[in-house]
């Protein structure tokens, strides 16, 4: 990379960068105008890589290869038009001609989820809970897995909540929602304290590439 | 076309389960066609909502004042973008030094840093806006893990060693825990009323 | 039978009881006398000719009891056949003697027969003593009774046929009430000859007395001469002409046919005219006279009860013609009904503007004020008034417009925030913060300080983590999965550069890089890039990038099954030429490495991938994702895991390297005290508000 054009971009990163930390004595119209400009060059790159990697590499270039088979040909054609009637959401008048596509989307994404639900998080999951009692296991980690069990169970219960508000939940469910409540609170203590962290590292480099630009 | 979206989206659902659990050769085959319409229509679903941003932004060009000035940054920016994202590829060093490493990265990274102070602010005057159980059990365990996580000059052995480490592998995972199964129940939950039809995303009664 | 079943209680009644004796219903008219009655009058039709003696069975007891009293000594009434009726259908009027042609007992109400009659006043209560209504000249309604507007003209009306040409005086004997009692519409010629000059006849009352065509009845529309205005209704019917009003009037029947008994009392006498001839008009009819007598006596060709037949038009044989039309003479009005007048105290002073209303000249109501409704003399056709559909718009109105237009549009713009005291204090602690966050941050950053001390314990993910790698082959193939957004790529790379320095140290790896962000997929470069700068001595390692995955959810599957499938064409060439083309699924890769910072993408990662059971899954996770992905390590699902910058400390210092973990350090320290303690002071601070306002809102 030439010196020139890396300056360049290292001076472009720092102009943005100080542009974002005005927000610091107010909303203001560079900010504004930083937002506007992000906003519009990140959202044209997604969107023209999406319109790449799927739109022109998966339909339209196997569709006009000349070598690619009739029942491809046809399937990609299928599939064409499955993606042109989800375009018409676009239009509210003609939004339900692409109805069908959504729902083909819903039907996949639905399929997905059961599998994934169940095979990926509940069951290991559950296994993971049942392992801490493992008799071959030291007995400390059976009161960790105990308070795990515990834990998993009363956080359970602290977002139980019935379809009618009125009932009153039963009463060994309110005490192990107030203990849901205890783990809760401190996952939700320390899930804000590692948000934190992540933040303060990232202001923590922008910091370190404004002063990298000056002292180069 | 309402039934036929319903019953579209539960036939496709069937499909993809049976593929996944059964594993017979032609099942498979359904199941691969169908995720291939699922990358498409979620690649094109993403193109509707880029259109819908332009469409916004078009709209706000009338306006006037400064917000016109704004919206014409970002359809001009969104439009450039695009095209020449189109022309010359993602992977090349134009468009990865100054638009990915040169707005995005700086603009992006920038903003999460002043969230730091946000949060910081918003943790100092946590107990004037509401002060209950979980208002206290939330200071208190981010006070102990802001502690535990930062680096001191001196060690803390009982802190750093034995406190920290217990807290977080059994009481945060624990609720963590809790919280996965959650997630999976309701996503499981969600998952099967689409697919009894009882919920319809795709619009539709 | 003799005998008539009430429909109400079902009592038996005489025949000839007109109400029920038990309940005082109505009985109905099932007498012989209707059986003779001609059929329902349909238009077109001429009514049959019939004798008023036929209907008298048809008139309540009282009423025949008056005119049978005449005959015998005054006789109880006859109670037995009927209860007396409300006194206000019932002048309880004695029967007077019959006559031959005209009802004694109409008679004794002063009802006079044809020729000078005297109207006999008719007291209705001997209690409430005679009652002279003041012979006031006609006005007012009784104007409008043309014709009849003259007293004589009413008997003359109500004359019989027959009788018309000899009416015997009504006899005023054996009568509950006294000639003098008789109201002086009631009354015969002789006193009402008097008031008839004074007393105008009203109009409709003329229109009964219809004079034949000949000259000395005057043709009395129903609009009197030119002294009285004639009601525009009144004129309309006066507008017919003579020709078509004969067929319009089906009562009145042809000249040949003999005119019933009680309608030939309403036709007109007058000096030489046969009552005989002229058909009795009907006073039903009263407006549809037209403009020439015969209308008018065609319109009294209608029976009339016998009597009304004995109200003579005694006033108006001695009536000159109808140039001046006495007014009626005041009434005697009977107690009871006297007791239903509206006081005239109460009248004069409650109505308002009772003195500017009419008063009443005659009649019952005579004397009294604003008691009915001002018949206009004339009815002119009123012009609804024409209201402008222009808005009469005020200035206030106008300005009222402007301020909503001001409101409406003012919605769209944003309003300045005025910032409030409390506010301002927000924003000077939020500078604080601000500026003792840069100073924590910039002074390590500058000084390049190493003040805090690393690690002294790994760990347990990052320890797993170094083991699983030591325990690759010596040529892994590694796919590095990049999941993460471009704000956390700073501490992604500090995370994710000491496990690349220590791989690369210790292994041949090939790296195959996919982007499941469209951000990250030329990040790659820069990644290698970043560990060519660190080590420069060492070689970087062989990778393919495969680009981005797109399709989100419906993609892993897929990848997981082909890794290439979403490549381009440029990776797949060089995916075939590198010791990759051996991988064909995602379980052939030696160790997947998933590098993010967003808890829902890894877990969906996960769940779509770990039925394929692949050899090693490590997770390098951003801080603030990394509670959510602990459980997932601690189930064993993912072998090793490296989460914030604490952990990257560690894997530095058991791998013996300095990177950015070690160069952020004390400034990450800072920067966590720093919100230790700002936000314990800010939370101390707080309970003290609390504390300080609560017994004030006490107080």
């Amino acid at each position: 990379m030439n010196l020139p054009v890396e300056w360049l971009n290292a001076l472009l990163g720092f102009v943005l960068t100080l542009a974002i930390f005005s927000y610091l004595l107010g909303d203001n119209p560079l900010f504004r105008l930083t937002i506007h400009l992000f906003v519009g060059v990140s959202s044209g790159y997604i969107a023209a890589v999406i319109f790449r990697q799927v739109w022109l590499h998966q339909l339209f270039q196997p569709l006009l290869n000349p070598q690619t088979d009739v029942l491809l040909r046809a399937w990609l054609l299928f599939s064409l038009l499955l993606a042109v009637f989800l375009l018409t959401k676009i239009s509210p008048r003609l939004g339900s001609i692409g109805t069908p596509a959504a729902a083909i989307l819903s039907g996949i994404a639905a399929g997905l989820m059961i599998t994934g639900a169940v095979q990926g998080t509940l069951i290991p999951q559950l296994q993971a809970t049942a392992a801490a009692f493992d008799p071959s296991r030291p007995l400390d980690t059976w009161l960790d897995g105990l308070i795990l069990l515990l834990g998993a169970i009363s956080t359970l219960a602290y977002f139980h909540f019935g379809a009618d508000q009125s009932l009153r939940r039963r009463w060994w469910i309110r005490v192990l929602a107030s203990s849901g409540l205890i783990f809760l609170g401190l996952t939700l203590g320390a899930l804000f304290a590692a948000l934190y962290s992540s933040t303060l590292t990232a202001l923590i480099e922008r910091l370190d590439t404004l002063i990298s630009f000056f002292l180069r | 076309m309402r039934l036929l979206a319903a019953v579209l989206a539960v036939l496709v659902a069937v499909l993809v389960l049976a593929g996944t659990l059964i594993p017979l050769p032609a099942l498979v085959a359904i199941r691969f066609l169908l995720l291939q319409w699922g990358v498409l229509l979620a690649g094109t679903a993403a193109l509707v909502g880029f259109y819908n941003l332009l469409a916004v932004h078009w709209r706000n060009l009338r306006k006037g004042g400064l917000q016109t000035l704004y919206s014409f940054i970002l359809l001009l920016a969104a439009l450039a973008t695009f095209i020449l994202v189109l022309l010359f590829g993602s992977d090349s060093p134009l468009i990865h030094t100054w638009l990915v490493l040169g707005i995005i990265r700086p603009v992006e990274a920038s903003l999460m840093g002043l969230l730091s102070i946000t949060l910081i602010y918003a943790l100092a005057r946590l107990t004037r806006r509401r002060l209950d159980l979980l208002t206290v059990l939330f200071l208190l365990s981010a006070f102990f893990f802001l502690l535990a996580m930062a680096p001191l000059p001196f060690q803390i052995p009982l802190l750093s060693d034995f406190l920290a480490p217990w807290l977080q592998n059994v009481l945060v995972t624990a609720g963590a825990r809790g919280l996965l199964l959650g997630i999976a129940l309701g996503v499981l939950t969600a998952g099967l009323r689409l697919l009894l039809a009882v919920d319809r995303p795709y619009g539709g009664k | 039978m003799d005998e008539i079943i009430c429909q109400q209680c079902g009592h038996t009644n005489p025949m000839d009881a007109v109400f029920c004796q038990r309940c005082g219903a109505l009985l109905p008219p099932s007498r012989p006398a209707t059986d003779q009655l001609a059929p329902t009058l349909r238009a077109g039709e001429e009514p049959q000719k019939k004798s008023t003696s036929e209907l008298e069975p048809l008139l309540p007891a009282w009423l025949r009891e008056m005119r049978k009293g005449e005959e015998s000594p005054p006789a109880p009434k006859e109670e037995k056949s009927a209860p007396p009726p409300p006194p206000s259908s019932q002048p309880s009027v004695a029967p007077e003697a019959e006559e031959e042609e005209i009802p004694e007992w109409l008679k004794e109400l002063g009802i006079l027969s044809s020729g000078p009659r005297k109207a006999q006043s008719v007291s209705f209560s001997e209690k409430e003593g005679k009652e002279e209504e003041s012979a006031a000249p006609q006005e007012g309604w009784s104007k409008d009774l043309g014709p009849l507007s003259a007293p004589g003209s009413v008997a003359n009306a109500f004359e019989t046929g027959p009788s018309a040409s000899a009416e015997p005086e009504a006899e005023a004997s054996s009568m509950l009430f006294s000639a003098d009692e008789l109201p002086a519409w009631l009354r015969g010629e002789a006193q009402s000859a008097a008031p008839a000059a004074e007393e105008p006849v009203p109009d409709w009352l003329k229109a009964f007395a219809e004079e034949p065509p000949a000259p000395a009845a005057p043709a009395q529309p129903a609009v009197p001469a030119a002294e009285e205005p004639v009601p525009d209704w009144l004129k309309a019917f006066a507008e017919e002409p003579p020709a078509p009003a004969a067929p319009a009037q089906p009562a009145v029947p042809a000249a040949e046919e003999p005119a019933p008994d009680w309608l030939k009392a309403f036709a007109e006498e007058t000096p030489g005219t046969t009552q005989a001839s002229q058909p009795p008009s009907t006073p039903a009819v009263i407006g549809t006279s037209g403009a020439g007598e015969e209308d008018l006596s065609s319109l009294l060709e209608m029976e009339i009860p016998d009597w009304l037949a004995g109200i003579s038009a005694e006033a108006t044989s001695s009536q000159p013609a109808a140039e001046k039309t006495p007014a009626l003479e005041a009434a005697e009005l009977p107690a009871w009904v006297q007791a239903m007048r509206p006081i005239e105290a109460i009248l004069s002073s409650e109505v308002e503007g009772a003195a500017s209303l009419e008063e009443e000249k005659e009649g019952p109501l005579a004397g009294l004020r604003g008691v009915l409704p001002r018949a206009p003399e004339t009815l002119p056709y009123i012009r609804p008034r024409t209201y402008s559909v222009r808005l009469n718009v005020t200035q206030d109105h106008q300005a009222h417009v402007q301020l909503l237009e001001q409101l409406i549009a003012a919605e769209s713009q944003p309003r300045p925030r005025q910032a409030t005291p409390a506010q301002k204090s927000g924003l000077f602690g939020y500078w604080l913060i601000a500026i003792l966050l840069l100073a924590a941050i910039l002074l390590p950053l500058f000084g390049g300080t190493q003040m805090t001390a690393m690690p002294a314990l790994t760990p347990r993910g990052t320890w797993q983590f170094i083991e699983s790698f030591n325990a690759l082959p010596a040529s892994p193939t590694i796919l590095l999965v990049l999941d993460y957004e471009m704000s956390t790529s700073g501490e992604m790379e500090a995370l994710l550069l000491p496990p690349l320095r220590h791989l690369t140290s210790i292994k041949q790896a090939h790296l195959a890089f996919i982007a499941l962000n469209p951000l990250m997929s030329t990040m790659d470069e820069r990644l290698l890039e970043a560990l060519h700068v660190a080590q420069p001595q060492m070689p970087l390692p062989e990778s393919v990038n495969l680009g981005y995955l797109p399709g989100g959810l419906s993609a892993l599957p897929l990848f997981a099954s082909n890794p290439t499938f979403a490549a381009s064409p440029e990776a797949r060439a060089r995916w075939e030429r590198s010791p990759f083309q051996r991988v064909k699924t995602l379980s052939d890769f030696d160790c997947v490495v998933l590098v993010t910072d967003n808890a829902e993408s890894a877990r969906l990662w996960i769940e779509q991938t770990n039925s394929l059971k692949y050899n090693t899954l490590l997770m390098v996770s951003s801080a603030r994702s990394a509670p959510m992905l602990s459980p997932y390590f601690h189930s064993g699902q993912a072998k090793g895991m490296i989460a914030g910058l604490n952990d990257a400390a560690a894997y530095e210092q058991m791998s013996g390297l300095s990177g950015l973990a070690r160069r952020y350090r004390d400034a990450y320290s800072a920067g966590l005290l720093l919100a230790l303690g700002a936000g314990g002071i800010g939370a101390l601070w707080g309970l003290l508000i609390r504390r300080n306002s609560k017994p004030q809102e006490g107080a």
